[in-house]
């Protein structure tokens, strides 16, 4: 699919309408991934017990002084519902701008994949509301997150910058090394495994046992170093090169950034919600008490979670460039 | 538009109005609670560390057939995590089983903001189903949390040995314990929090009732003789004898519900002319020499014989060379089942049975001026009266007209010490 041909023959086929639908849809999942993680952190995902009606009216005509002016949880919840929708008006509308300027095929056939998805994960919500099964809350957590690797894929591959790499890559400025490649693959996947092991922690409901739970703290704990370590190499790699290209450089500089907020932003969750164990330490420590579903855990737990699909959607963006650029050969800037 | 009329029913957890049939709900719902591994709806769970504990104590396990019968038992009596019951003349002063609906049960809210599913959205993580200190996340904490169901709660304005006043359940709700992973739910409607505090209630007077039944099936009744508790099956074949051993048994939970009937204790008022010291440093009377003196004696006081407050605290106030020792919840059992709870391989059968690990238990440290129970003086004096229920913090003996003990002035003095302890630098003239 992706070929030199895509650069060199295709030099036409970027455009702008499809390019700026697949950044808007991207830029619209991610606070649409806030407001969810707010949902959860309120508890709030029963404040709307029909789907898709909200209290038996339609969804879009349901009273905004109601929902605006009532209780917290419905504002959330429906908010998300809205949100949600608003994603999938921006779906239909990058599958019509591909249908009518797209050249490659294949693309098309992503755009409407990406309807599908979209549809899929608005279902997926709509089954955790039917059922009111909390295991779909959690399902429907982790694919929001692959929502916006998707989402983001598609801006990516829709940019100026996918068609003219054969012309940014010459002189010399060099593409991403297999190595990096590799690397940005493997904190891509590794960072994914992370949202799966704290969408677990997030959703523990009373049947959990302890050491299950235990468990997930180890598994989460292990890979936030899995991927504070990967990202740390990505970044040494890519500014040790001089002549990277810049459109790999500087995302691959960018996570390490902010992989290191989100792991301020991991402990600072745990503190909010759990506190310390050696509280005892300072007289200030000691006297620290939690404020449950105050402002700060609502900040600092939804941050976490919006900053993990951050991460992921920057990987995103490293691994399709990455290898973007070592498609065109070198020698002949092609 | 017009709205489509809501139809109450949704509000239960499976509408027969969904899109999928009965069949492929449950069968996608089991697939994928199979695939995660983590679908397993809370429930009520019985109380094997206790079970555990009859069965070394005894030298025998309690038969299968007794834990079942007593298992019927509570699920007729107090019904299930979903839909909780109460036996017949529960005060609804103690106890309103509209609080516990809101409690139990399926986390939502109503187009008003009433919330329902509480516990299981705000406790449930920590104090476990059952509130037996043991939910998901209860091993990582520090202190654990509190295990509900011996009925026995550390921060109340009630002597030892008396169950706490609602006030003061609630007030640990809203307030929180600093220092600890109990938050505060000041956030909380106080209509939600009188819901919690009837559950936590509830299930107290669950775990305590489940402890009572399992001992006697353990020691009095002869299961190898037929000897039953109660036998479900008589529901059928004899309901009279039935529904009179229920009835009997319902006393036991009655009992139980009839201790919670605590009113709020008057808070011991400050004596007008006694100068009393303050934590925060407000007051501007830290070198009033009378509050000097007062300190000075309570240092004594601290130090002495009669209150003997440095044995465990230390002179210094840290308590960090205090005796080895543990808190109730530990030693019900360890060291009431005669097992030491250092040694490892007698509790390892206890662990097994879902104990947590011991863990040692310090005196608070007086120098950080965080107290747990609140840290107004009159806060401080109800710690030294009444003791922590639980711990091996002691009441200490006021004085009779005939007998040792603290006069109240010299309670005082001790509240001015232990005050003075994290606020050193203001009251001139006594050293730590």
């Amino acid at each position: 699919m992706s070929s030199n041909s895509e650069s060199t023959g295709c030099q036409l086929c970027y455009s702008r309408a499809v390019h700026w639908l697949a950044v808007i849809l991207t830029i619209s999942v991610f606070p649409l991934i806030w407001v969810g993680g707010m949902v959860t952190t309120y508890g709030a995902g029963m404040a709307v017990p029909d789907w898709p009606n909200t209290y038996g009216w339609n969804m879009f005509s349901y009273p905004a002084s109601t929902w605006l002016y009532g209780g917290f949880d419905l504002m959330v919840e429906h908010g998300h519902r809205l949100l949600g929708s608003l994603a999938g008006v921006f779906a239909i509308g990058l599958l019509a701008a591909a249908i009518l300027w797209e050249k490659r095929a294949w693309f098309k056939w992503w755009c409407g994949f990406v309807l599908v998805a979209v549809i899929a994960q608005g279902l997926l919500g709509g089954i955790r509301v039917r059922l009111d099964a909390r295991t779909f809350a959690m399902i429907h957590g982790c694919t929001g997150q692959l929502f916006l690797a998707i989402a983001t894929a598609t801006a990516v591959m829709s940019s100026g910058w996918w068609f003219s790499i054969d012309k940014l890559l010459r002189g010399s400025i060099l593409p991403a090394g297999r190595g990096l490649a590799r690397a940005v693959t493997g904190l891509l996947v590794v960072s994914y495994c992370q949202v799966i092991a704290g969408a677990q922690l997030r959703h523990v409901t009373g049947g959990t046992e302890p050491s299950m739970f235990m468990g997930y703290v180890h598994i989460h704990l292990t890979l936030a170093v899995a991927v504070g370590l990967t990202s740390l190499i990505v970044a040494i790699c890519a500014a040790k090169n001089r002549h990277l290209i810049g459109g790999v450089k500087r995302p691959a500089i960018f996570i390490l950034l902010v992989v290191l907020i989100q792991i301020c932003l991991g402990l600072g969750t745990w503190l909010v919600n759990y506190a310390i164990p050696w509280q005892e330490v300072t007289p200030e420590l000691a006297a620290y008490t939690i404020t449950s579903k105050g402002y700060w855990e609502s900040v600092i737990v939804t941050a976490h979670v919006a900053t993990g699909a951050l991460i992921i959607s920057l990987a995103t963006v490293l691994c399709l460039r990455a290898w973007r650029s070592r498609t065109v050969d070198c020698s002949t800037g092609k | 538009m017009h709205p489509r009329p809501f139809k109450q029913h949704m509000l239960l957890p499976s509408s027969t109005h969904n899109s999928f049939n009965l069949a492929q709900q449950s069968l996608l719902l089991i697939s994928i609670s199979v695939l995660s591994g983590c679908g397993t709806a809370p429930s009520f769970s019985e109380n094997k560390v206790f079970i555990k504990r009859l069965e070394l104590e005894i030298g025998e396990a309690t038969p299968e057939q007794g834990l079942s019968d007593v298992q019927h038992v509570m699920d007729v009596l107090f019904g299930n995590a979903e839909e909780p019951k109460l036996p017949k003349n529960v005060p609804e002063t103690v106890v309103d089983i509209e609080n516990l609906r809101r409690s139990a049960g399926r986390v939502f809210s109503d187009e008003n903001d009433v919330h329902f599913g509480l516990y299981r959205n705000n406790c449930i993580r920590c104090h476990g189903t059952s509130g037996d200190g043991r939910g998901p996340a209860a091993r990582l904490l520090s202190p654990y949390p509190r295990d509900f169901r011996l009925g026995k709660y550390k921060f109340k304005s009630t002597p030892q040995g008396v169950k706490p006043s609602k006030s003061d359940l609630a007030r640990i709700i809203r307030q929180g314990l600093p220092g600890t992973s109990m938050p505060s739910f000041a956030l909380l409607s106080n209509d939600d929090v009188e819901s919690l505090v009837d559950y936590v209630i509830y299930l107290s007077v669950r775990g305590e009732t489940e402890r009572e039944l399992l001992r006697r099936v353990a020691n009095s009744l002869d299961y190898s003789r037929g000897e039953r508790i109660i036998d479900a099956s008589w529901s059928e074949s004899d309901p009279a004898r039935y529904n009179a051993q229920l009835g009997e048994l319902s006393e036991v939970a009655l009992g139980f519900f009839k201790n919670w009937r605590v009113d709020t204790m008057t808070p011991s008022n400050q004596p007008n002319d006694f100068p009393i010291g303050q934590a925060s440093r407000d007051r501007n009377n830290d070198s009033d020499p009378k509050l000097v003196e007062s300190v000075a004696r309570g240092k004594e006081l601290f130090r002495g014989s009669l209150a003997s407050c440095s044995k465990c605290h230390g002179e210094d106030g840290t308590g960090f060379n205090s005796p080895r020792d543990y808190d109730l919840w530990t030693k019900d059992w360890t060291v009431a089942a005669g097992i030491d709870p250092e040694d490892k391989t007698a509790i390892r059968p206890l662990l097994k049975a879902g104990a947590l690990k011991p863990v040692r238990l310090y005196p608070r440290n007086l120098r950080h001026g965080v107290f747990r129970g609140g840290s107004a003086p009159e806060d401080i004096y109800a710690r030294i009266t009444q003791g922590i229920e639980g711990t091996p913090m002691p009441a200490v003996a006021l004085k009779t007209p005939n007998g040792e003990g603290l006069t109240s002035d010299q309670v005082w003095d001790l509240v001015n010490y232990v005050l003075s302890l994290s606020n050193v630098d203001s009251i001139s003239g006594v050293s730590p």
